[in-house]
């Protein structure tokens, strides 16, 4: 078959009018002076078809500025009875390699997520722990500062410490750990663990707490997250996460993975840290049932409500029924109270420099 | 003879226009139109849009390289200069892999050295930790600079039309130098500057730009621009602004656990409202001057490009984009670019000598990176 083109091969913007003859294995194309070049029939590829099939730009496969353009009634059709490419839609523009290349990148995905999940389980090991007690004290002097500073010393503050000395010396996994104890001077009831062995209660905390043993068993708790490096596992885990959604745009869809995943480990932990606050509470002979009644107090009751359960299950100090009983199964009895009734007095009101019990 | 002399008038007329004919006939030579048009019907970039949404659902968002490229691949096919189409040969692995690059080569470390900064204040070092962060904003913008021109430059080497392709002449590094000045130059002056700058940056720009072996110019000033620009500033002012400030003055003097007077909230609202209306449509009687400007002093080779677009047909432009994107949650996106690329090709010629014979391919190298800085940035391309 022949029929008559235009011609372009990047040395001139101009067309050269040119006669195309084409079989099912050959494309050979001839001016007036004869043949310019000629192709084998596989290596034409189809650059451009307008919709009626009246035109049609073909390229050559390895000669990138190679264009033949034909136009005429039925073109593409003629075409493509030697040229079965030129019938197809145009590379990469279908429906079946979109599909394909979402396949890829789903798996892709999944693959990442699969590394990630493994990884994250190494990855905060590698960090040195004389680096991660240097980090963890500059992490705690902002922080103090972010929650109020801590509170005056106070003589009081001396219980704190043989509670503590109490629990450590309890259990030879927690004997040779250096622990920082820090009182925030801060309405809000809270307790966390920085990396580091950097414990830190609030006031609002030591105020509201029923016993001794409570503020005891929430400092077991804390030294669980300690003693299993959670925070540094989450300050990895966070960024590594950040690392990863900055892959995927759309935030909205990205945040959502993010904090579903984070709020899933963050579960994972609590009942990780409750698990290690029961053995060195039992270590130390004191009950655990104190501890269960701070989280009871903290959401707890609400469970038989459906959505206030969702709302906790998203909160990010999740309080569920199951953790409750746990730690009022694992409860092996009490020894010794842990402080005098005067000695919790005074602990409790180490903040409160300017007041006296009575006015309380 | 007599019969001459009598009807000399009439014939004189005659003469005049027959000596005017081969006078008017070169001057078509040298005025001679290349058509630039945009065929086809914009609803047919609908159904690629659907598909991208589905496939970008599937992916996590990681189809839409491939997405954006299906997009400019139909656009530029349907952008026809004399007669013959726009070719998009981008592709989306190429702009996935170069995302990827910038992402672990600048953005991880950026955003490392942004962390280290923040933890040197909270170790009580905020001058170090400040300095740092001030030296990395400058280094943002500067990339956020290279980001504008690279992505240029990706796709002007990117398009072919009758086989040969565009490029620019630069690497880009001066033009981000320059972006940096420039920017802070505008923040410097209140945005005042603002016409200065932004014709500076398009001189720079277009001047680089080459398609085969033809070079783009431009060489006008900005201080045609000021007039309109002004106009639109004082206007916003006068009747955007100051209303808005006069009747949320209430608002504002609130004291704290004050309830505000429910009127006086539905006029804040009005106020605000007007404002979001009132400033764009102003500063469209200045945009649409600095179209004509921009395009009408640039030449390719020896033609000339002029714009002839009307200040309502950009607001109409505008508004119809607005609630396309809003109404469709950003899915008809792609409809919205199609209709900026339809108006600026539907409003643009190129008229004057233009020896095609002679333009040949660029010797421009055809970028290996693709649009990972700019992807980065999100800086909204086609």
């Amino acid at each position: 078959m022949q029929l008559d083109a235009r011609y372009f091969d990047g040395t001139s913007l101009n067309p050269r009018h040119v006669q195309v003859e084409v079989s099912t294995d050959l494309v050979t194309i001839r001016d007036s002076d004869g043949v310019v070049s000629s192709h084998p029939a596989d290596r034409v590829l189809l650059m451009f078809a307008s919709h009626d099939g009246t035109r049609v730009d073909l390229g050559i496969d390895g000669l990138k500025d190679v264009r033949l353009m034909l136009e005429g009634a039925g073109v593409r059709a003629q075409l493509a009875q030697f040229l079965p490419q030129v019938g197809k839609s145009i590379r990469g523009d279908s429906f079946a390699a979109a599909a394909k290349i979402s396949a890829y990148l789903a798996g892709g995905a999944l693959l990442i997520a699969l590394i990630f999940w493994q990884l994250e389980k190494v990855a905060y090991k590698l960090v040195p722990e004389s680096v991660e007690a240097e980090f963890g004290e500059s992490l705690a002097e902002g922080i103090v500062l972010d929650f109020g500073g801590t509170c005056r010393p106070s003589p009081a503050e001396d219980s704190l410490k043989h509670m503590l000395a109490r629990l450590q010396s309890a259990s030879p996994d927690y004997r040779d750990r250096t622990f920082t104890l820090s009182v925030v001077d801060n309405k809000m009831e809270n307790a966390f663990a920085l990396p580091g062995g950097q414990l830190v209660l609030t006031r609002g905390l030591l105020e509201q707490a029923q016993s001794a043993e409570e503020v005891a068993g929430v400092l077991a708790h804390e030294m669980g997250h300690d003693r299993k490096r959670h925070s540094m596992r989450g300050l990895v885990r966070v960024v590594g996460l950040s690392v990863i959604g900055t892959l995927f745009s759309g935030s909205d869809v990205s945040q959502l993975a993010q904090q579903m995943v984070s709020l899933t480990y963050s579960r994972a932990m609590e009942t990780e840290a409750d698990e290690e606050a029961v053995v060195l509470l039992a270590a130390a002979n004191i009950s655990s049932l104190p501890l269960a009644g701070f989280f009871e107090r903290h959401g707890g009751a609400d469970d038989d409500d459906t959505l206030t359960q969702f709302g906790t299950y998203l909160s990010t100090h999740p309080a569920s029924r199951t953790r409750m009983e746990f730690l009022k199964q694992s409860d092996t009895g009490a020894g010794a109270p842990v402080l005098t009734d005067a000695e919790w007095s005074a602990l409790r009101l180490m903040c409160d420099t300017d007041a006296s019990p009575s006015e309380r | 003879m007599t019969e001459n002399g009598s009807g000399s008038a009439p014939e004189n007329g005659l003469e005049t226009v027959a000596k005017a004919v081969p006078e008017t006939a070169q001057e078509y030579q040298s005025e001679e139109q290349h058509t630039i048009e945009y065929v086809g019907d914009a609803a047919d970039i609908i159904p690629i849009a659907i598909k991208n949404l589905i496939f970008n659902i599937l992916t996590l968002s990681l189809y839409r390289f491939w997405g954006r490229t299906e997009v400019r691949r139909h656009i530029w096919s349907n952008i026809r200069i004399k007669g013959d189409p726009l070719e998009y040969t981008g592709t989306g692995g190429e702009m996935f892999i170069s995302f990827l690059v910038v992402t672990v080569l600048v953005f991880f470390p950026l955003t490392g050295l942004f962390f280290w900064a923040q933890l040197l204040i909270e170790q009580g070092k905020p001058a170090t930790g400040g300095a740092l962060v001030m030296v990395l904003y400058i280094a943002f913008l500067w990339l956020l600079g290279l980001a504008v021109y690279r992505a240029q430059r990706y796709r002007l080497s990117r398009t072919r039309w009758r086989g040969v392709r565009g490029g620019m002449q630069n690497k880009g590094y001066g033009y981000a130098s320059a972006y940096l000045g420039y920017i802070l130059l505008l923040v410097f002056t209140f945005g005042l500057t603002y016409p200065f700058v932004a014709n500076q940056l398009w001189k720079m720009e277009t001047n680089d730009r080459m398609f085969g072996s033809g070079r783009f110019q431009y060489n006008a000033g900005s201080g045609t621009l000021y007039k309109s620009f002004f106009i639109a500033f004082v206007v916003v002012m006068l009747f955007g602004y100051a209303p808005f400030m006069y009747v949320s003055w209430d608002l504002f003097a609130l004291e704290p656990g004050q309830q505000p007077d429910p009127s006086s909230f539905a006029w804040f609202f009005v106020a605000y409202l007007w404002l979001l209306i009132s400033a764009p449509v102003a500063f469209a009687f200045f945009y649409i001057k600095q179209l004509e400007h921009f395009w009408s002093n640039m030449y390719y080779a020896d033609a000339r490009f002029s714009f002839t677009g009307t200040v309502g047909e950009l607001i109409k432009l505008h508004i119809g984009n607005f609630f396309i994107v809003s109404f469709t949650f950003g899915v008809l996106g792609p409809l919205a670019q199609l209709r900026v690329v339809k108006f600026m090709a539907t409003h643009t010629s190129l008229t004057g000598p233009l020896d095609l014979a002679a333009i040949t391919q660029s010797d421009q190298p055809e970028d290996a990176f693709g649009e990972g800085l700019a992807e980065g940035f999100d800086i909204g391309t086609i």
